[in-house]
C-alpha cells in the first residue's frame, strides 16, 4: 500500500496537486488516529525543509523574477520539493506508526528467511549495544576522558569509545553465531508458509491503486 | 559455520553503523561516520555481504526511526562493494588501502548519492556543508554540480576518517579473533 501511494507522490509535477495530497495525507491520518504521532515525528524535518525554501528562493541559478531578495523560481522550486517530500515523509512515518517492528520482521522473513534472521538479531543486539554505549561511556569518563571543545581531543574520545564496543560487538558476534551453528541453523527449517492476503489487506490495496489512478489522472488532465 | 557468522556480523555492522553516528554526535563531532559498521562487515566478510550491510542498514534505520535514509541505502551498499574488493586484493592493515578507500569513496559517494539528494531534498542537507552548496549556487554552477561538489570535502574526511578507524580496529582484534576471521 505505502508503495504504491508513494509511486502516487513521485509522478505529481506541480506544487498545487502536491498540496491537495498533502492535505488528503493528514485529513486520512487525522480519520485514523496517528496524525498527531505523524506531526511528531515529522517535526526534526522543520529544519531541513527551511534550509531548502532559503537557500532555493535566495540562490538559485533558475530565478529570474525578484520580489525583495526572493526569486520566484527558486521559491517555487523548493517549494515543490518540500510538498513531495512531506508527502513522502507522511506515508512512511505512518507507515511506521501503524505497524509494529515483529510485522516488518515478517515481511523480511518473506522475502529470505535470511533477511528475516539478520533484522530479528540487530533488533536483539542493538539494546545490548547501546547498554555498552553507555557503560564504555561511563567507564572512559571516569578514567578522564575529557570531552573539549579542540577536534582531535574529541576524535580521541570518539576512539576511545567505540573501539572496545566494537571489539565486544564483533566478539558477541562470533558467539552468537556459535550458537546459530549449534542449533542446527537453516533458512530451510524456518522458512514460514505464505499466507493468503486479509480481507483488510486487500482493501488497503485497492483504496491505494484508486489514489494513484486519481493523481495520474489529475497529472494528466494538468498538461 | 560460515554462514552464521555472516548473518551474525552483518546485523552487527548495521547495529555499529547505528552507535558510530550515535558516539559522534554525543562527543560533537562534525561529521556523521555511520559507514564503519558497513566497513567493517565488508572487511571481513567481502564485498557483497559488506554492501547488504550497507543496504540493509540504511532500509532498518528508515523502517524503524528515519524514513529519509532509505534511498541512501544506496550509498552505504557502494560503500561495502569499494571496501570489500580493496580489502580482498590488499588486506585492510597497512596505511596505503584506507587511504585509497577514502579517495575512491570521496568522489562515488558523492556520485551515488548527489541524484537522490537533489531529487529528495533539492540538493539540501540541513547541515555545515549547504554553506558550500550556497556559494556555488551563487556562482551560478547549477544544482547538480554544486551539490556534487559541496558534498566531496565532507565525503573526504568522513570516509577517510571512518577507513583509518575500521583499520584500527582490525590491528586491535586479538590474534584468537583473527584466526577466526581468516577462516570466514
Amino acid at each position: 500500500m505505502a508503495i504504491i501511494a508513494l509511486l502516487a507522490v513521485t509522478i505529481i509535477p506541480t506544487w498545487k496537486q502536491l498540496a491537495a495530497n498533502l492535505v488528503a495525507l493528514l485529513i486520512f491520518a487525522t480519520f485514523t488516529g496517528v496524525f498527531k504521532e505523524v506531526v511528531k515525528r515529522l517535526w526534526p524535518c522543520a529544519s531541513l525543509l527551511a534550509a531548502m525554501l532559503i537557500i532555493h528562493s535566495l540562490f538559485n541559478p533558475a530565478n529570474r523574477h525578484y520580489w525583495w531578495v526572493f526569486g520566484l523560481e527558486g521559491t517555487l522550486y523548493a517549494l515543490r520539493l518540500a510538498l513531495r517530500l512531506l508527502c513522502i515523509l507522511i506515508i512512511l512515518h505512518y507507515l511506521i506508526s501503524t505497524t509494529p517492528p515483529f510485522e516488518f520482521v515478517k515481511l523480511f522473513n518473506k522475502i529470505h528467511p535470511d533477511l528475516g534472521m539478520i533484522v530479528s538479531m540487530f533488533l536483539a543486539i542493538m539494546p545490548a549495544l547501546q547498554k555498552q554505549f553507555i557503560t564504555t561511556l561511563e567507564i572512559q569518563e571516569v578514567r578522564g576522558l575529557i570531552k573539549t571543545n579542540s577536534l582531535p581531543a574529541r576524535l580521541r574520545a570518539y576512539l576511545a569509545v567505540l573501539v572496545p564496543i566494537v571489539i565486544h560487538s564483533i566478539n558477541h558476534a562470533y558467539s552468537l553465531a556459535q550458537l546459530l551453528y549449534l542449533r542446527g541453523y537453516s533458512w530451510r527449517h524456518i522458512g514460514l508458509a505464505r499466507e493468503p492476503a486479509k480481507r483488510s489487506e486487500k482493501v488497503a490495496i485497492g483504496l491505494s491503486a484508486v489514489y494513484l489512478l486519481a493523481n495520474v489522472l489529475v497529472a494528466y488532465r494538468w498538461y | 559455520m560460515n554462514k552464521p557468522v555472516k548473518l551474525a556480523i552483518i546485523s552487527t555492522g548495521i547495529a555499529i553503523n547505528i552507535i558510530g553516528s550515535m558516539v559522534s554526535s554525543t562527543v560533537k563531532l562534525p561529521i556523521f561516520l555511520d559507514s564503519i559498521g558497513t566497513m567493517l562487515a565488508a572487511v571481513l566478510l567481502g564485498p557483497w555481504p559488506g554492501a547488504l550491510t550497507g543496504l540493509l542498514g540504511n532500509i532498518i534505520q528508515g523502517v524503524l526511526t528515519d524514513p529519509a535514509s532509505i534511498p541512501f541505502g544506496v550509498v552505504n551498499a557502494v560503500i561495502g562493494l569499494v571496501v570489500g574488493y580493496l580489502s580482498l586484493k590488499r588486506g585492510f592493515e597497512d596505511y596505503v588501502t584506507p587511504l585509497l578507500a577514502g579517495l575512491i569513496l570521496a568522489i562515488l559517494c558523492p556520485v551515488v548519492g548527489t541524484p537522490i539528494a537533489v531529487y529528495l531534498f533539492g540538493g539540501v542537507t540541513g547541515g555545515g556543508v549547504d554553506i558550500l552548496y550556497a556559494i556555488f549556487l551563487k556562482k551560478e554552477m547549477g544544482i547538480f554540480t554544486s551539490a556534487f561538489l559541496a558534498r566531496i570535502p565532507a565525503n573526504l574526511v568522513d570516509k577517510l576518517l571512518s577507513a583509518y578507524m575500521v583499520m584500527l580496529v582490525i590491528r586491535k582484534f586479538p590474534p584468537a579473533m583473527k584466526m577466526k576471521r581468516a577462516s570466514v
